[in-house]
């Protein structure tokens, strides 16, 4: 069943928030991530979650600047290729 | 917690740096003290510095902590000592005498000899170079085991703009530290922990296997011998061009790889050169286990380590080596070996810092990487909008990281207002300046894409 870009946007905020961010840095989906200071580690461990949390591996040809600017772009692909593998 | 606390716990890479001081110091090394170069438009003079010192509320720590072990087998811990002492700010003249290839902001050579390098008690100190042109270069020297590269960083973002004192000893020292009952309590989690550390350890042990390639030869002694600096800079237009590049080559957001693929070729480079045979390359890279976006904590080490191994047939292609560095990365945060590595660090704590220093060194005879590398990444400072130094701008920022023997080579990548920097950093005599000049090249030329020019 594929997600909605909305939730799962919402899912990237809270492990952003839980598990890479400082206490107390403002951000919301759209936020750029190089920002925040999510580095290549950071960015890393987020495309881990997303494999865990919704099962899809994001393949290389999609790691590009735009897919990985924000929780926001990053969750519209992992939706993307949801409904390209349902 | 207080700012005036008296005791904070070492962190495992404090420890760990610690180690690697005793072992440069016993190979006859200056010890593994870093300098952080801010160069400033405009005259800083110490007086202001000063100024800015005192009413940061930091000096207390930074002047005055000092390694304790209060048990043996008990985790050591910084005691602020009672006597208060004052950093050390010196100011130098230097005549407009930039090395070949060098800005002149980049030149460290002084009249009368080098900086003052902060040996025991551990320490940090100021310099402040002026220069014929009217700029000057802050350099902040630290001793690597009180504080790492972003640490010095926020110390300077916050001598710039002084925290709240409710705030300080939170930027300084992070969360609460350990008290001694807890640290008793923590004795009986050791068998876990050390299952833990397990991972990490078994992951360094498989990647070191010998043949490990280097720029080192074993058994030559390095007793007085200096490290030496090389500046590559690279403009906006270059540094946006070899981010092409890393595109193009696969690293995407992996810029780090990209930079340490290209390293491992340009040392490569120097081997052939040499006529040296196929063996694999071994890095162990820093990486920052701070929070994202937070303006602290400034004192103390904050890191873990990723094991990278590069086999001959990965190096014969850049491509082919930045893939399998991908790959690698990811499956070691997937197996957690960061988190591993810290604890192992952790743990490692408990061993007399005599015994450490053995063990690193260890039946490899201390060829534990066949260089070390790191990337501190955009210069964030503690989040200011545009890089300035108590009312002068910033206009280059440059991190100089000290290297054993062996490995004997060092690169530190640094970017600044869109600028990348690279500094290579070696002990003298491990490398001649012809294969200093070859590696050099090589390496701008793998990182700008207009293949290797050896």
């Amino acid at each position: 069943m594929s997600q909605d870009p909305e939730a799962v946007a919402e899912a990237i905020c809270r492990f952003l928030r839980d598990d890479i961010l400082a206490e107390g840095v403002a951000f919301d989906a759209a936020t750029p991530l190089a920002r925040l200071g999510v580095d290549s580690l950071a960015i890393v461990e987020l495309l881990l979650f997303v494999e865990r949390r919704f099962g899809v591996t994001v393949p290389e040809a999609r790691l590009t600047r735009a897919v990985l600017g924000s929780a926001e772009s990053l969750a519209r692909c992992v939706c993307e290729l949801e409904s390209d593998e349902g | 917690m207080s700012s005036r606390r008296l005791s904070v716990p070492l962190s495992g890479s404090d420890y760990f740096a610690l180690a690697l001081d005793h072992d440069m110091r016993r190979s006859g090394l200056a010890g593994n003290v870093c300098r952080l170069v801010v160069d400033l438009d405009g005259h800083l003079d110490a007086a202001r510095l000063r100024e800015a010192i005192d009413a940061s509320g930091m000096e207390p720590w930074f002047a005055n902590a000092a390694y304790s072990r209060r048990l043996p087998f008990i985790k050591p811990c910084w005691r602020r000592r009672g006597r208060a002492r004052r950093l050390r700010i010196a100011e130098h003249v230097t005549p407009p005498a930039p090395r070949p290839g060098q800005p002149e902001g980049s030149d460290l050579s002084l009249p009368g000899g080098d900086l003052a390098i902060p040996s025991y008690p551990l320490t940090c100190c100021f310099d402040l170079v002026h220069r014929s042109t009217g700029r000057t270069s802050l350099v902040l020297t630290w001793h690597h085991g009180m504080m790492d590269a972003r640490g010095a960083e926020l110390l300077l973002s916050h001598i710039n703009t002084p925290a709240e004192p409710e705030q300080l000893a939170g930027l300084l020292f992070g969360a609460e530290p350990q008290r001694l009952h807890q640290q008793f309590r923590e004795w009986f989690g050791v068998v876990g922990g050390l299952r833990e550390a397990r991972r990490s350890l078994m992951h360094v042990d498989e990647a070191s296997h010998p043949p490990i390639a280097s720029a080192d030869g074993n058994g030559v002694s390095r007793v007085g011998a200096r490290n030496r600096f090389r500046i590559l800079p690279f403009t906006q237009a270059e540094t946006a061009r070899v981010g092409a590049h890393g595109d193009r080559v696969g690293a995407s957001f992996r810029h780090s790889l990209f930079y340490l693929a290209a390293t491992v070729r340009a040392l490569e480079a120097v081997r052939a050169g040499r006529g040296a045979g196929p063996a694999s390359y071994l890095v162990p890279v820093p990486q920052d286990r701070r929070r994202r976006g937070a303006a602290g904590p400034v004192f103390s080490n904050r890191v873990s380590f990723f094991f990278y191994r590069a086999e001959p047939a990965d190096v014969a292609s850049i491509e082919a080596l930045v893939a399998a560095l991908a790959r690698q990365m990811t499956d070691q945060v997937r197996r957690g070996v960061p988190d591993s590595f810290a604890k192992a660090m952790d743990m490692f704590q408990r061993v007399p810092l005599a015994w450490y220093a053995r063990i690193l060194h260890g039946p490899s005879g201390g060829q534990f990487a066949s260089l070390f590398f790191s990337d501190t990444g955009h210069w964030r400072g503690a989040g200011e909008a545009s890089p300035a130094f108590l009312g002068m701008p910033v206009v280059d920022l440059t991190h100089l990281a000290p290297v054993s023997s062996p490995p004997g080579l060092g690169v530190v990548c640094s970017t600044f207002e869109g600028r990348l920097a690279v500094v290579l950093s070696w002990v003298e005599g491990v490398l001649g300046e012809d294969e200093i000049d070859l590696m050099a090249r090589t390496l701008r030329a793998e990182l700008l894409g207009g293949g290797a020019d050896r």
